[in-house]
């Protein structure tokens, strides 16, 4: 009878689960998609109970129904770090704020990084105040909040809520609390007491535990309601991120996950945490491991821009060329194209024939403000370079060049800071098709491995949970590399000199971008008045 | 009788009829291909243009024979920098070198440096452009020295036609003016620019003031076109002005914008301004067609091939009347700098390119395509407010072209300008303004000034709308910085980078 490892994770958009065998090869998947909420510009939201608990319990149901072995531990994962805040019997008092694609908490972030100093901060948590942090949300509740905050008693994260319900215990994991900056002290690896007291005086805090490690056991109404047997040991779990290099094989210090998604989102093992002003410095997955991350406030979300004002022919057009076109044999008249939005493979083939470099077009890819290593809000996206035989393809091809340079920015800005990236692991939605991973290979002048599952977060949690269940280390294999990405020396020197140029971009044309950004909040807010 | 006027241009000609009672009684168009033998090589084959012009002339001749008004006199409007080389038989020697074509950009260099590009300008009214007739001369002397030698004239468009009709070729002041070898002031060919390039006089037409009467049209040659006996070839002048005059821009003061493929705005003035600063920004200023009265010229290098090309890369296929609203209702928040072919005046570097600026997730296609449109009209407002600034009147602003054709874009044009902009009831200025001329060197109209004022009327007039000019006002200031932020830095190319611009204007391209 071999055991089987329950991984969950909670996303943005989606939950995925899988169970694995201690090897870490999947024997079931199970997947839930789930809204997200937007109630306001800024604010971004999940219903704990609708989505986190609810997407939980069906997936740990549909994988039980179809196991045939037992499960021998859980681990969940799920985006953060978050703020649910809850009542004595834990109850959440309102929908979950999330991290930080909510950025509510502006006001708060400078007025905390005021009161306590950027450079404190920085070196106790080992991250700056951004929207990332759970701190200034809390004081963000108290103030706008205030009968919530009366009434809270305790705060949960995904993974954290699950944890709870499944088991009763109050736990966070070690990498999960030190992104509640600026409650943690990193180099204790605890809560930090003062702090905490002034900004959230009465909350219970967690008991801290590293992801891997048990947090508690199912109890009786946990499994009651999953389905999972009661005593089953749950793995403290972690943020999604984190799982997932964990999945992707982050290990050793220089090892990096390139993750491509919506947003790029990049996380590197270190051995000693240098906090950075630019990045975020964390507690990792392994007792005592620590990391630094990085994220740009785009990537794929570009390309999804992108398909939507890039035209296809109107319908009519279409009627007129199926006059033209020949019917086969059958009878059907095969046009070349739909009405609507271009397909992505269309896109991508279009950007295929372009030459690297777009003959000659450059773009800034702060389409949302940049995170890493700008964090300016106000930036914003900018194509240089434009003729008239500039087309679609190169446009698309300029825009994933874009990511490319914005991921070499990070990786150069993470060895500025001490940390040289030395084996880049690339994973995510954005890896399938090729040309995109390509790029980046080819820009960084950096190979990639590509591993073989690509899942995501709910493998790593898989890990964490055999770990937890003592049936795999830390140095278990768990996902084997399938292929290598490696860059084309041939355009070293035309990616080096396009680089040089994307980088001049931001400074020479700040003053007008912030100008604009400032006119469109202006007409944004005339129009809401 | 009728008079005709015709328009020749670079891609077709149009003519027109004018009923000195009644007004225009029809139009005729006949298009033709430019070729493009390699790469920045551009040239048009002069007998395709003749037999447009045979044809577009039959074919009116014939309705107005029809009507029982007879073609009186005819008159045309020409494209005007660059000429057809003839032998001494009067023969075209290959095909024209168009405007667009950048063989001579050397030779312009050398001329510049030879005389001196304020020298040039305090003559000519002209910044050195590689497209010139005298610097064509230069680069045929050096490239194409047998060719040279046959050449006996080398002749504008409309003094070439008058020599394949059989008469003498007679050109006018604002033509001349367009070949670098003209003195605006005196207007007279320039006895100093011609020794400095070497070349004789006698290679450029005889120059007589626009609507003076050359002769009457040979019988074999009228037959040709379709005319009867006693037709009057009348001197016309360069299509820029002349579509100024026929939209209505006569008096000092009065300027049109004119927005097709580019876009170049035209404004009447009582006397050139040959500053440094006005050639700074490549203002070109030439003897306007009514007399006593100069032109200030302005050309964008984006206009409507902008507009084309973002409907081809974002709405493939969408007719333009669906791609724009009647109005837009407020600005975008993007800056364009719309360099796609480089840029002619103000900035005057051919290097510059396009850019879009302030570009978010929730940028979408319409804005996109308004913000172009911003762009290419915020290049108009920075050439308007130098000329004004270099001592230049501008009263009024009348819109002409493909652009005009949008309620939207000329709304935009008050609103993003902050002055009102009128719109006429001449569909076909140029042509229009030939047949007027043809008028007067008929003897039927005593000036160009009395059928302009009896047949032009304003259509629509656009008012800026406040809020809307005072948000385009905020915009317009960041835009104006937007060439300078950017030409500091290096150039995306297609192996790399260029440097970034030198200072000052470059000639040729």
């Amino acid at each position: 009878m071999d055991a089987l490892l329950l991984g969950v994770d909670i996303g943005t958009s989606s939950s995925k689960g899988v169970l694995t065998d201690p090897a870490g090869r999947i024997v079931a998947r199970a997947e839930r998609p789930h809204g997200l909420s937007l109630p306001r510009p800024g604010w971004a939201e999940h219903d704990a109970e609708a989505v986190w608990w609810s997407d939980f319990v069906a997936i740990a149901r549909e994988l039980l129904a179809a196991a045939l072995d037992p499960v021998a531990a859980v681990a969940v994962s799920g985006i953060g770090p978050c703020l649910l805040p809850v009542d004595e019997e834990d109850r959440p008092l309102r929908p979950a704020i999330l991290y930080g694609i909510d950025t509510r908490a502006t006001a708060e972030i400078a007025e905390l990084t005021g009161r306590y100093g950027a450079e404190r901060i920085l070196e106790r948590g080992g991250s700056p105040l951004t929207s990332q942090a759970v701190g200034p949300k809390l004081l963000w509740l108290r103030r706008h909040e205030p009968q919530i905050w009366a009434r809270t008693r305790r705060f949960f994260m995904a993974s954290s809520f699950i944890v709870r319900r499944l088991t009763g215990e109050y736990v966070l994991d070690h990498h999960s609390a030190s992104q509640c900056d600026p409650l943690y002290a990193i180099d204790e690896e605890r809560w930090v007491a003062d702090w905490a007291a002034e900004i959230a005086p009465g909350l219970e805090l967690p008991r801290l535990c590293w992801p891997a490690e048990v947090a508690g056991r199912v109890s009786a109404p946990g499994a009651a309601a999953t389905g999972i047997p009661a005593g089953t040991p749950v793995a403290a779990g972690t943020i999604d991120a984190w799982a997932e290099a964990a999945s992707a094989g982050v290990r050793a210090p220089g090892d990096t996950m390139l993750m491509y998604g919506t947003t790029m989102f990049i996380v590197e093992a270190v051995a000693a945490l240098r906090p950075h002003p630019a990045m975020w410095g964390t507690a990792g997955i392994f007792p005592g491991s620590r990391t630094l991350a990085a994220g740009m406030a785009t990537s794929g979300a570009l390309t999804g821009w992108f398909r939507s004002i890039a035209g296809e022919p109107p319908y009519e057009t279409l009627l007129a060329e199926a006059e033209r076109v020949p019917a086969g044999a059958d009878g059907l008249v095969v046009l070349p194209s739909i009405a609507g939005e271009p397909p992505y493979e269309t896109l991508l083939a279009e950007a295929e024939r372009v030459p690297a470099g777009a003959d000659g077009l450059v773009v800034l890819p702060y389409f949302a403000g940049e995170r890493t290593p700008l964090f300016d809000p106000e930036a914003r996206g900018l194509v240089l370079g434009l003729t008239l035989s500039h087309g679609r393809g190169h446009l698309y091809r300029a825009l994933l060049e874009a990511t490319a340079f914005g991921v070499r920015h990070i990786l150069e800005t993470m060895a500025g800071g001490g940390a040289a990236p030395s084996r880049l692991i690339a994973v995510g939605g954005g890896t399938r098709g090729g040309l995109w991973t390509r790029i980046v290979s080819d820009v960084t002048g950096r190979p990639q491995e590509l591993p073989r599952e690509t899942i995501g977060a709910s493998h790593g949690d898989a890990l964490l949970a055999a770990i937890a269940a003592g049936l795999a280390f830390p140095e278990t294999p768990w996902n084997e590399r399938q292929a290598i990405v490696s860059p084309d020396p041939a355009l070293a020197g035309r990616y080096d000199a396009l680089y040089d140029i994307y980088r001049s971009l931001y400074p020479a044309t700040r003053a007008q971008t912030h100008a604009l950004a400032r006119l469109q909040a202006e007409g944004a807010t005339e129009r809401a008045n | 009788m009728t008079l005709l006027g015709l328009d020749v241009g670079t891609a077709a000609c149009k003519g027109l009829l004018l009923d000195p009672g009644e007004g225009i009684t029809g139009t005729a168009r006949r298009d033709y291909p430019l070729s493009f033998p390699a790469p920045g090589r551009v040239e048009l084959d002069p007998g395709l243009v003749w037999d447009a012009v045979r044809d577009v002339v039959g074919e009116l001749a014939a309705r107005a024979g029809a009507a029982g008004r007879p073609v009186r006199a005819l008159t045309f409007s020409v494209s005007c920098d660059e000429a057809v080389a003839v032998d001494a038989e009067g023969r075209a020697l290959g095909p024209c070198i168009m405007a667009l074509d950048t063989r001579s950009s050397a030779e312009a260099e050398r001329f510049e440096r030879t005389v001196g590009r304020r020298r040039i300008y305090e003559l000519t009214g002209l910044p050195v452009h590689a497209m010139f007739p005298l610097v064509r001369l230069l680069w045929l002397r050096e490239h194409e020295p047998a060719l040279f030698r046959r050449t006996a004239r080398f002749l504008a468009w409309h003094e070439y036609l008058a020599l394949r009709l059989g008469l003498e070729p007679v050109g006018d002041p604002s033509v001349a003016a367009r070949t670098l070898a003209y003195d605006i002031r005196a207007r007279a060919w320039s006895d100093e620019l011609l020794a400095a390039a070497g070349l004789r006089a006698s290679l450029f037409a005889r120059v007589q003031p626009s609507g003076t009467a050359i002769g009457e049209l040979p019988a074999a040659a009228a037959g040709t076109l379709g005319l009867g006996a006693g037709v009057r070839l009348v001197t016309g002048g360069m299509d820029q002005s002349m579509a100024a005059l026929g939209s209505g821009a006569i008096e000092p003061g009065a300027a049109m914008v004119g927005t097709g493929t580019w876009q170049a705005v035209t404004v009447v003035a009582e006397a050139p301004i040959l500053t440094e600063a006005m050639l700074a920004s490549g203002f070109a200023f030439g003897p306007h067609i009514a007399p006593d009265r100069y032109a200030a010229m302005a050309t964008n290098a984006s206009g409507g091939s902008l507009l084309r090309w973002a409907r081809d890369v974002f709405a493939p296929g969408e007719p333009y009347e669906r791609l724009l609203p009647d109005r837009f209702e407020r600005p975008t928040d993007l800056l364009v700098l719309p360099h796609f072919e480089g840029s002619v005046s103000p900035w005057m570097d051919p290097a510059s390119r396009g850019a879009i600026v302030g570009l978010d997730l929730a940028t979408g296609r319409q804005e996109l395509l308004q913000a172009i449109i911003e762009g290419v009209t915020f290049e108009l407002r920075e050439n308007l407010e130098r000329m004004e600034a270099g001592g230049l009147a501008i009263r009024d602003l009348r819109a002409t072209g493909g652009g005009a054709r949008s309620t939207a874009w000329l709304q935009l044009k008050a609103d993003a300008t902050g002055r009102p902009v009128s719109t006429v009831n001449i569909g076909e200025p140029g042509a229009f303004a030939a047949a007027c001329l043809a008028g007067v060197g008929a003897g039927v109209f005593a000036s160009v000034a009395e059928p302009i004022a009896r047949f032009v009327r304003t259509t629509a007039t656009y008012e800026p709308r406040p809020p809307m000019a005072a948000a385009y006002g905020e915009r317009f200031a960041r835009y104006r910085r937007l060439y300078p932020a950017l030409s500091g830095l290096d150039r995306p190319t297609r192996r790399g980078r260029a440097g970034a611009a030198p200072p000052g204007p470059t000639p040729g391209r």
